[in-house]
């Protein structure tokens, strides 16, 4: 089987050297290069996984035959609507554009191409096993959801919001929507939310934020998304859900693999160990393109996740419930 | 309660259990009373005129107010079980009646007791974390037992939002001060209940509640509060000093309503009733104020009203 010819066409986001990493790996794929806005990251990245740079978003369309569009979040948009039309496969990083009519647009140009939206957590067999118990009917119907998905405050373009676009609402609300409507379907029905700048005071965004949601079948749904963790607290980032269902409750800890290391004066420090999700999406995503199969997660499902943050942000502002798209 | 709160006046020193009326105490209790020589009767009008100093009410939440206005009428101290009351309008009259008599109300929010949200409210208060941000309390438990069927009655115990949320409020309010806003959702499933509330506080600082009557696992609470210094945390299931996992084989079942038990050097149960009486007779106040009991009987009726309107529920000063 020939390799898959891909290219990164921005690269600015958190996720992009990780991926990069997989991509140079990957026996299935020809990473063909790496575009970014700025050039001197674009080599940075490129040094390190073998990848050539590529000058242009030009230059990715003529080589590659699918793209990888990983910048910041506010760079996103307009490098879609640059490949859109050039019969490239895409796999887009989350959240699927920064403001609603964003996302409104991107949802359009997907018709036109297979898109993908970089979800990997329903890769992760923490979320594949809650959505069995879902499923088979062991957890019987499930009545509320109780999501964390919190971090760090990770620094970098996070604080500066015309490359972020939002706060921790735009960033980390989506893992955790995603999950319970591909596990459970419908949609949302109402949201309710509280934010504000409460951990690290000059952040151009929030957070801090608590949201409290409704699905169209009546379940109850909480996610919180905030960056209310110390700086090198030993798992920091978290990724959460609690599940009360009719005949038990599930958890789920997507970062709980991980193994302690006392240093020589006992501080703790954790080494992150368990599934490689991002492998995992990737790898299926490439067989899909490969295979001229629909994208994994398409784009309607990565905007109806985005949507609870905007309708989210929405909220915050009236102080009332709001009604997602 | 009932139980806990003999067996607490049983060890204060200074106290003197002289009575118990109830419709039904059981074998345990009765057996307490005939050692401690307490009569046990169900006529509460006579207990009352006994010759009492103080009385503790411990009863289905629905019967607080009565009860409390019965006892300040005979001049009696009272010492009530949380929740005050279901509404903030019976909370304040409670409170009206002991100011009428003369006399003094305690409240059991005993979380403030346990000691570590003591702590964790000292060390906010003592600035460890900066200005606190976001605070996150959970309280599970399994569904209340048949025996014990006036907590699954909405009307009767409020349901899980104030029969179990009001200790948290309570807690959240004496710790991250009065709130703004409320927004609350529950769902329940025959006498399972979860619920979870969003309360915006003065100043800007987040918090929220998780509560079930649905945990298979049992009794458990966990609390966190997190600022621009820091984080605080902690879980009643990793700081459990005993545990004692019975084989499911055995014939003595979980208890109707779970209560943490507390061992008489570390009993929070008999700290805040000790508190009381000595407040009762002449010593300073305790931890918990009428005005504060009527503030989470406040917080715990918006909440509801939010969770049956789903919508956000702004809050009139919740510290009158």
């Amino acid at each position: 089987m020939a390799k898959l010819p891909v290219a990164m066409v921005g690269a600015g986001h958190v996720h992009a050297p990780g991926y990069l990493r997989w991509l140079s790996a990957s026996p299935d794929v020809e990473l063909v290069g790496v575009y970014d806005v700025d050039p001197a990251r674009a080599s940075e990245l490129a040094d390190s996984t073998g990848a050539p740079v590529l000058a242009s978003v030009e230059a990715c369309l003529s080589l590659a035959r699918a793209a990888v569009v990983c910048p910041e979040p506010t760079r996103q948009f307009g490098l879609v609507q640059a490949v859109a039309g050039a019969g490239l496969a895409l796999l887009v990083e989350k959240p699927l554009g920064v403001t609603p009519s964003e996302s409104d647009a991107l949802l359009g140009l997907s018709a036109k191409m297979p898109l993908s939206v970089a979800l990997p957590v329903r890769y992760h067999p923490g979320a594949t096993r809650l959505r069995r118990a879902a499923q088979d009917g062991s957890l019987g119907e499930a009545v509320a959801v109780w999501a964390t998905n919190r971090n760090r405050f990770p620094g970098g373009w996070f604080a500066d919001l015309s490359l972020a676009g939002g706060g921790c609402l735009l960033d980390h609300v989506v893992h955790a929507a995603d999950l319970v409507g591909w596990i459970w379907g419908g949609s949302w029905a109402s949201v309710r939310a509280e934010a504000g700048v409460l951990h690290h005071a000059g952040l151009p965004a929030e957070d801090t934020a608590m949201v409290l949601a409704e699905r169209s079948n009546g379940m109850i749904v909480t996610i919180d998304p905030s960056m209310s963790r110390p700086d090198g607290m030993p798992g920091a980032l978290d990724l959460t859900m609690r599940v009360w269902g009719e005949r038990g409750v599930a958890s789920v800890d997507i970062f709980a693999e991980r193994v302690g290391v006392y240093d020589r004066t006992g501080r703790l420090r954790q080494e992150l160990v368990g599934a490689d999700m991002d492998g995992a999406m990737l790898g299926d995503w490439v067989r899909s393109v490969t295979a001229d199969l629909s994208p994994p997660v398409p784009a309607s499902e990565g905007f109806a996740a985005t949507s609870l943050a905007f309708a989210a942000q929405q909220a915050v502002a009236t102080h009332s419930a709001v009604r997602p798209v | 309660m009932g139980k806990t709160h003999v067996l607490s006046l049983l060890a204060t020193a200074g106290a003197e259990l002289a009575g118990v009326a109830a419709p039904d105490i059981g074998p345990e209790v009765a057996e307490l009373c005939r050692v401690a020589g307490a009569q046990v009767s169900d006529d509460v009008a006579g207990l009352l005129k006994s010759g009492l100093d103080a009385v503790v009410i411990a009863t289905p939440t629905d019967t607080h107010v009565s009860l409390v206005e019965e006892a300040a009428a005979a001049g009696l101290h009272v010492f009530c079980e949380k929740p005050l009351a279901l509404d903030v309008k019976q909370a304040r009259a409670a409170v009206d009646a002991c100011e009428r008599a003369g006399v003094k109300l305690a409240v059991g929010h005993v979380v403030r007791y346990f000691p570590a949200y003591a702590k964790i409210r000292e060390l906010v208060k003592r600035g460890e974390i900066g200005s606190p941000a976001m605070a996150k309390c959970r309280r599970m438990s399994g569904p209340p037992g048949e025996a014990r069927g006036w907590y699954a009655e909405g009307l009767r115990s409020g349901g899980v939002i104030t029969d179990m949320g009001v200790h948290d409020f309570d807690w959240l309010l004496w710790c991250l001060g009065p709130v703004e806003r409320v927004s609350a959702l529950v769902a329940e499933r025959g006498a399972g209940q979860v619920a979870m509330v969003v309360l915006a506080h003065e100043g800007g600082a987040i918090s929220s509640v998780e509560l079930s009557w649905m945990d298979p696992t049992g009794f458990w609470t966990a609390v966190e509060v997190s600022g621009p210094g820091g984080l605080l945390s902690h879980d009643s299931r990793s700081s459990a000093t005993f545990r004692f996992d019975q084989d499911p084989r055995s014939e003595t079942g979980p208890p109707a309503v779970e209560v943490p038990v507390g061992e008489p050097l570390n009993d929070p149960y008999h700290d805040e009733l000790a508190d009381a009486l000595a407040w009762f007779g002449g010593g300073p106040a305790p931890r918990v104020s009428p005005a504060d009991a009527v503030a989470a009987v406040a917080l715990a009726e918006a909440a509801r009203r939010s969770a049956s309107t789903r919508e956000t529920v702004p809050l009139r000063s919740a510290t009158p």
